[in-house]
């Protein structure tokens, strides 16, 4: 028998082979030398599934027991995606878990959603637990409008070189213990420890990878800038460029609708002479990224103490120049036994992380933007990189029109170069746990933690005038501080042999003990060009502070479980929660809520009667689970005692430009003085079943959870005089069923093949959200044009939008629609706000008939990932897949490149080859480039007849209208921008469903064996491996060539895409070592 | 086991955090940035710091009702639907209930709350706050008809959360009835020395008898509209109101919102750029040699001023087309500065600093009302002095604000510029043709609130493309194209709160057959507007 720590004596003879096994560890065969001491590392087998997993208050409970779903995954394979971002490196190894990356770079959050939305409001991230702290991660990334820096949440400060395990509980069964904020799930992190082993251990790793930026959005490189199919010359003969190439024309630039390219020289509009080619932003702009990752540690352990001392470097660049993230990471682990009686577990982690320049996720400062939005395919990339400054004066390329036409001097280039925008993150996580052994069945535990983070953001802009005057220079810093106390008493009994129990009563206290926020920046410029600092403001620097919020929580609470014969468990828990945030400032009101959890597991393999039966002998396991939980939550910090009331709403600039601050309501939201506590309930119902030697094993969960009562704020009509007004309302429902198989075709000692398959199917619905309200608006895209939302009794994040296409209904002379053949069609009209080239266009719903319409839904419909493994004594090889099918993505880079003509799409109908109608422009000239739009015309449009007379089109398609001579074909160029430019566009068409299946990861590694190694050389384990990563999408429905993980932002809600990085695969080695 | 002891005190200790006070609780959720309570001239300067609304600019004012009412054309002249409504047309009603009427229904709430003698130094604050309110609701109502006026604003004192609406033949009686009250309430003596909003009142500087000119005009101003409807109650209002003391006698009474220089950036929405002058006014105002002319728009690249055709068919043909495209387009744009007075103009001027401004109703449309109704015998007003005065108030207006918006290179206008000016023919005072010469200069007045150039133009008819001051006739693709006359509607989903009561008011609307095919037939007319 081995003890706690793994030590157990066995007689063998010298020379003898010892193997060595253990459940969920690969066998080890050892030769006894002559030591009377042997050390065996056993290396886990992650394809057996674990026995123990970490739970609750991140206790060890025996898988046996559990009544949930709970996934566990080793720190090692996080590590190894070469991923800052631990929610990145979590993609397709969980059922039930969506991830959806972000664009801004390294620093830039991930989306993980664990069982779908449960929360209309909040960010339904996870709650993040690391040795007991609480952290929770907030939503990051752009508004709808797409430009904006992505510095990230708290989760890229998280160090994976440092984990044992990451449990992922998603059922409210596995986390209501942690109450309200569990309600996203958990993500509980346990740090490693040290090992028990003779004197001093130590280990380093070592990682190089390299990220590269293999494919944009699908570009054509077959027509440069301008609308002209042919040059004009000058006086010397030099073919001129079109000037409608230029970023500059009312309203639009940047075509691409120009003369085929054919390599020969051109005459630029800054006048330079260039070869007429296409550019090639991936090699113009994008760089190799680079991610060095070192970690050393040293450890230790007896068998009353132990501990881990860490220390990690990662150094991160982007594939966009200047980007950086650059972390620095210290963790201590330390155990103790002080006596018999009293132990302690103390945990530190500190980090340092400074992130430079993440990429603008979109707009004019976004590269993939401007290349696709502000100039055509023949801009010279390569050399405005290079010729950005004004060399003679200084400052940005002067007289813009001339001598910076596509404007990418002055949107990318200068601020690229010249601006320095950094963060840096001080992050401290600490965790004593003090547990007292009272009686041999009795222990106390008393944790106390505190998780501190300051950030401190530094804004430089070099100005962009003459002598670089102009400039500006901001300094920001934050605070948040929160703290946890919590007491556990703990009971563990065996009753007698068939029945034992566990039984805990504790409580806590719960802290965000807010913290100044604080904006300091210089205005009107900087005094002396390029010094930076806030006193160098030309006019007086402002300085804002603002203040974190206070938020606390109590609570008390019992839990435990009772098992009989091993077999049949019961578990249950009751917490109770006191919240300040859902305290009125006249204290009335209930602030507390109660909410319980029950399951139930049943071993039903253990049956003897089963056991001895025939089925019995192929199924060695089978479990069958059910549970009941339920998590309560409060409201956001201060709702209760602010909404409806006063604050500073912004500041009048008066004649003589006088400033006054105005104080007026704080927002046009109505509060509300009696709400409660929002509820979530989930059933869970799961099998676990293993067959065949262990070797085949299914594990399949179904789960139903609905929140109700959530604290919204609702639309009212605003001739109320309140916009939305605060409520308890709705019933959110997610329904769905995860599926883990795993396998092991081949097992031999030498040969391995494990794989694991792992399923996901959710649906998110609005049961019901309030009476009299029939949707709320959840998240914007295209600026305010489309937005995604929750319809009572419609799915979560249904796109709707009065920019779609419209469609015709044909009407009698009352205004009665009546049926007709074209009914249903594409409606083509002119277009309110104007069209390019004054062409008839199609229509968009709302300005057809004042109609939205719905587009459809951005939630997947099922994740699908497996993993499989293979090795070859010290050879192993690791590929993992996954996929995502159904949801919707919006993207306004498919949308910018249709409207130029730098987008593929705009090939059809240019010329003849490519499918264009010959006619005759209002202007006399002859073109090939018609298209005919395939649509009706509506009512009260007008054409003209040969002799001028206007003539009514409605009804008539405009094939029709082409042949009758009453309309000409659209040319390309105004058929595309009318399609999808700003004032005319239809967003639908840059709206499309986004399934893929991506080949994540492909990993080779080997062991070197170590004995061959000199014995001065004291190394235990050598291992060096090989990973790529995010290499190719193996299919993939994303339009227009548009990154299918290109979202800006990691709101619960996003569906869109604005520019953000092209796609980026990775690949690099690590080498690890251990003494 | 005395380390038991203790760590079962500890137990009790931690178990009795859970249950804690609740004033500890009570004091953690109070946001110190929340105030319980504000002044009222914080309300009122909130209210007036809304009066225009950025997008209202953009889509109602730059490319709407400027080009119908041809001030000004698009960048390549007016598109061939230039004239069909627009799903953004009609800002000024979310202006009103988001923005603009919040804070000024708050006024009397907040002072209701005060002490009896804070509450009697607050009567004039009290009626400045309702003329504004009123005159918000007369400009909403204007072109949307029916609106919830007297139901509106009460979410936040416990009122209705569904509000009835109220139709425009009761509203304007209303909003009379209620201005007249806040007039006759300035200009009574207060027992208490009355607070006033002073720099918070960015019209008038809190003068409170400049409010009972302001109420008084603006009364004319609504009762005009009841012209077609009810004459009687017209003279009725237009007699009770001139037989009242304060009344706007020069430009400096104009009801005007004055701002800084980057109150309307003209980086944002505020931007009039691209949009070009309009050839049917450039050429009226050349051949007048009316002042106005260079304070309206600027010169093109050659020192002249060419206006851009407002017809869409004209804008199409191939020569226009061209110059439309030229790297050096002729066409002279509007005059940036007197929209956003910190445009960089390219001259070399740099950015601008001077002051912008936001018509409500100037002592030039005053004077307009006062000439049409002495020349439409409603009141024994003699109807040319007003009409001389009305063109001179205006031209004086523009100049004194073409100045302080420190128009680049601005010549101000000189007396005899205006003695000239009113000596042309055709600007000249005809008795025969009084209505609509008096309804031609309003409309020029009227630059920089088209909305009102929209309601003369469909209460008298003029200007049209006989009038003094010919308009093009607008075609496209051959057709005439007829402008708009009301906002489009768009009735609420069934399941929206207060369906009942709007559907109510539309069906209301609709039995008057001139009100158009549905709710959203911009080309239908509101009550007001007779045919």
């Amino acid at each position: 028998m081995t003890d706690d720590l793994g030590h157990f004596t066995i007689k063998a003879n010298a020379g003898a082979t010892l193997v060595f096994s253990s459940v969920s560890f690969q066998t080890r065969e050892l030769r006894v030398g002559n030591d009377n001491t042997l050390n065996v590392q056993m290396e886990t087998n992650s394809k057996e599934l674990s026995e123990v997993v970490v739970t609750g208050f991140g206790t060890r409970t025996d898988t046996r027991k559990l009544s949930y779903a709970v996934t566990q995954i080793k720190g090692s394979e996080l590590v190894a995606t070469n991923n800052v971002n631990i929610g990145n490196a979590l993609q397709g190894k969980v059922a039930g878990v969506t991830i959806a990356q972000g664009t801004g770079g390294p620093s830039s959050s991930s989306r993980i959603q664990i069982r779908g939305n449960s929360s209309l409001t909040g960010t339904n991230e996870p709650l993040i637990v690391i040795d007991g702290v609480l952290i929770e991660p907030n939503t990051t990334g752009a508004d709808s409008w797409g430009s904006n820096q992505d510095f990230g949440n708290v989760v890229k400060n998280l160090n994976p070189d440092d984990y044992e395990s990451i449990n992922v509980l998603k059922g409210s069964a596995a986390s209501s213990l942690y109450g309200s904020k569990a309600l996203g799930g958990v993500i509980l992190i346990t740090t490693k420890k040290g090992r028990t082993r003779k004197g001093l251990g130590a280990s380093v790793s070592h990682t190089e990878s390299f990220d590269k930026a293999y494919k944009l959005l699908d570009l054509q490189n077959e027509y440069g800038g301008g609308i002209s199919p042919n040059f004009a010359t000058d006086a010397q003969g030099n073919r001129l460029v079109d000037p409608t190439a230029t970023y500059f024309p009312v309203p639009n630039g940047g075509y691409s609708f120009g003369p085929k390219f054919d390599g020969k020289p051109v005459k630029d509009l800054d006048g330079r002479i260039i070869p007429w080619k296409p550019n090639d932003p991936l090699k113009d702009f994008f760089e190799t990224g680079k991610y060095i990752n070192t970690n050393a540690a040293i450890e230790a352990a007896s068998e009353t103490g132990s501990f881990r001392f860490s220390y990690t470097n990662l150094y991160n660049t982007s594939v966009v120049p200047r980007n950086s993230l650059n972390k620095n990471t210290f963790a201590l682990h330390a155990t103790q036994k002080l006596s018999s009686f009293l132990s302690v577990d103390a945990s530190v982690n500190y980090t340092i992380n400074k992130v430079a320049n993440p990429i603008n996720q979109g707009g004019n400062n976004n590269p993939i933007f401007t290349f696709m939005y502000n100039a055509p395919r023949s801009a010279d990339i390569a050399y405005y990189k290079t010729h950005y400054a004004d060399p003679v004066n200084g400052g940005v390329l002067k007289s813009a029109i001339s001598a910076d036409p596509y404007y990418f001097a002055h949107s990318l280039f200068f601020p690229l170069y010249n601006n320095d925008v950094t963060r840096q993150e001080n992050y401290l996580l600490a965790n004593l746990d003090v547990r007292a052994q009272i009686l041999p069945w009795l222990t106390f535990l008393v944790r106390t933690n505190i998780n501190a983070y300051n950030d401190y953001l530094e804004n430089k802009q070099r100005g962009s005038g003459v002598g670089y005057t102009g400039g500006y220079y901001e300094v920001d810093q934050s605070n948040y501080k929160n703290t946890r106390v919590q007491g556990l008493l703990t009971a563990t009994r065996e009753i007698n042999k068939d029945l034992n129990f566990n039984f805990t009563v504790g409580g806590e206290t719960y802290r965000n003990l807010g913290g100044p926020q604080q904006t300091s920046k210089t205005n009107g410029g900087l005094s002396t060009p390029g010094l930076f600092f806030i006193g160098n403001s030309i006019q007086p620097a402002t300085t804002v502070v603002n203040y974190t919020p206070k938020l606390r929580t109590d609570a008390v609470y019992a839990y435990g479980d009772i098992s009989w014969r091993n077999m049949l468990t019961l578990n249950a828990s009751l917490r109770t929660d006191w919240s300040s945030s859902l305290t009125y400032a006249d204290a009335h009101g209930k602030n507390y809520y109660i909410y319980p959890s029950v399951g139930v597991g049943w071993i039903f393999s253990e049956l003897p009667s089963f056991k001895n039966s025939k089925v019995g002998s192929i199924i060695n396991y089978g479990k069958l689970r059910a549970s009941l939980g339920y998590t309560g939550s409060s409201a956001p910090a201060y709702l209760t005692n602010n909404a409806g009331l006063y604050g500073q709403t912004g500041t009048f600039n008066g004649a003589g430009n006088t400033n006054i601050p105005i104080y007026s309501f704080n927002g046009n939201t109505l509060g509300n003085q009696n709400l409660v506590n929002e509820m979530a309930r989930e059933i869970e119902v799961g099998a676990e079943i293993r067959f065949l030697d262990n070797r085949l094993g299914f594990d399949v969960a179904w789960y139903k959870k609905n929140a109700f009562n959530q604290i919204l704020s609702l639309n009212t009509n605003v001739e109320t005089g309140v916009s939305n007004r605060t409520i308890n309302a709705g019933n959110i429902q997610n329904q769905g069923i995860e599926l883990l198989l795993t396998a092991q075709p081949i097992k031999s000692k030498n040969f391995n093949w494990n794989m694991t398959f792992n399923l996901t199917h959710n649906r998110n619905k609005i049961i019901s959200l309030y009476p009299g309200v029939t949707s709320l608006d959840l998240e914007l895209g295209f600026g305010a044009d489309v937005v995604a939302r929750a319809y009572a009794g419609k799915e979560y994040g249904t796109l709707s939008t009065g920019y779609g296409f419209a469609s015709y209904q044909a009407k009698d002379g009352s205004g009665n629609p009546v049926s007709n053949a074209n009914n249903g069609k594409r409606v083509i009209g002119a277009a309110p706000n104007g069209s390019t080239g004054d062409y008839y266009t199609f229509l968009r719903s709302q300005d057809y008939d004042g109609s939205r319409k719905d587009i459809g839904n951005i939630m997947p419909n099922i994740l699908a990932g497996t993993i499989q493994e293979v090795s070859y004594k010290n050879l192993s090889l690791n590929i993992q897949v996954d996929s995502k099918f159904g949801g919707l993505l919006g993207s306004a880079t498919s949308q910018y490149g249709l409207e130029t003509g730098n987008g593929k799409g705009t090939l059809f109908g240019r010329d003849k080859e490519h499918g264009g109608v010959a006619f005759t422009d209002k202007s006399g000239v002859s073109r090939n480039d018609g298209i005919i739009p395939d649509g009706v015309f509506a009512a009260g449009v007008h054409g003209t007849t040969a002799t001028g007379s206007g003539v009514d089109l409605g009804g008539m398609s405009y094939a029709d209208a082409v042949t009758k001579g009453f309309v000409t074909p659209v040319p390309a160029y105004a058929y595309y921008e009318n399609l999808t430019q700003w004032s005319s566009g239809i967003r639908e068409v840059s709206i499309f469903e986004n399934s893929w299946v991506a080949l994540r990861q492909v990993s080779i590694g080997y062991n070197i064996p170590v004995k061959s190694f000199n014995k001065k050389v004291p190394v235990t384990s050598l291992r060096v491996s090989i990973t790529g990563r995010n290499l190719m999408y193996l299919y993939k429905t994303a339009k227009d060539g548009v990154n299918p993980e290109g979202l800006y932002s990691n709101r619960a809600a996003a569906f869109m895409e604005y520019g953000g990085l092209p796609m980026i695969r990775s690949l690099g080695a690590t080498i690890n070592a251990s003494f | 086991m005395k380390l038991y002891k203790y760590v079962l005190a500890l137990l009790v200790l931690v178990t009795a955090l859970g249950s804690c006070k609740k004033s500890t609780f009570v004091d953690l959720n109070i946001d110190p940035t929340t105030l319980l309570s504000v002044d009222p001239k914080q309300q009122f300067l909130q209210a007036s710091a809304k009066l225009p609304n950025d997008f209202e600019y953009y889509y109602d004012v730059y490319r709407s009702l400027m080009p119908w009412m041809q001030y000004s054309t698009g960048a390549s002249g007016n598109g061939s639907g230039f004239t069909n409504p627009s799903s953004h047309f009609n800002y000024r009603y979310g202006n009103f209930y988001s923005n603009v009427g919040v804070p000024l229904s708050d006024i009397p709430k907040l002072i209701a709350k005060m002490s009896s003698s804070d509450q009697a130094a607050r009567v004039y604050e009290n009626s400045i706050a309702s003329i504004y309110k009123a005159y918000y609701a007369f400009y909403v109502s204007d072109i949307n008809g029916s609106i919830p006026y007297t139901q509106a604003f009460q979410a936040r004192y416990g009122g209705t959360l569904t509000p009835s609406y109220d139709s425009q033949a009761m509203l304007f009686d209303t909003l009379d009835a209620q201005i007249k009250k806040a007039v006759t309430t300035l200009e009574t003596v207060q027992p208490v020395t009355q607070l006033l909003y002073g720099t918070y009142d960015p019209f008038y500087g809190g003068v409170a008898l400049q409010w009972a000119k302001a109420g008084n005009a603006l009364r004319l101003k609504i009762a005009m509209r009841l012209m077609k409807r009810d004459a009687n109650k017209l003279k009725s209002i237009a007699t009770d109101v001139l037989a009242d003391a304060n009344q706007m006698s020069a430009i400096s009474d104009s009801w005007v919102l004055s701002v800084g220089s980057s109150f309307a950036d003209a980086g944002g929405n505020f931007n009039p750029s691209g949009f070009l002058a309009s050839q049917p006014i450039v050429n009226f105002m050349l051949s007048k040699a009316d002042p106005r002319l260079r304070i309206y728009y600027r010169k093109n690249g050659k020192g002249q001023y060419v206006g851009s055709p407002t017809s869409p068919d004209t804008a199409k043909l191939p020569a226009y087309q061209a110059l439309y495209a030229a790297k050096d387009t002729p066409f002279s744009p509007l005059q940036h500065r007197l929209f956003t007075p910190n445009f960089n103009e390219n001259d070399g001027f740099g950015v601008g600093n001077g002051d912008g401004f936001y018509p409500v109703l100037t002592y030039a449309e005053y004077c307009f009302i006062r000439a049409e109704l002495g020349a439409r015998a409603i009141t024994g007003d003699a109807a040319a002095t007003w009409y001389a005065k009305g063109v001179t108030a205006s031209i004086n207006f523009y100049d004194d604000r073409a100045i302080k918006a420190k128009v680049s290179a601005y010549t101000p206008v000189s007396a005899a510029e205006i003695t000239a000016y009113l000596a042309m023919p055709g600007i000249a005072y005809d008795p025969t043709k009084g209505i609509e010469q008096i309804a031609c200069q309003a409309y020029l007045d009227f630059y920089r609130q088209p909305s009102e150039a929209w309601a003369w133009w469909k209460r008298t008819g003029f200007p049209n493309t006989t009038s003094i001051v010919p308009w093009s006739p607008l075609s496209s693709n051959g057709n005439i194209a007829t402008l708009t006359r009301r906002a489009s509607l768009n009735l609420a989903d069934p399941g929206d709160a207060n369906y009942a009561n709007q559907k109510a008011a539309y069906d209301a609307m609709a039995s008057d057959p001139d009100f158009g095919t549905g709710p959203s037939d911009a080309f239908g007319r509101v009550w007001w507007d007779k045919k």
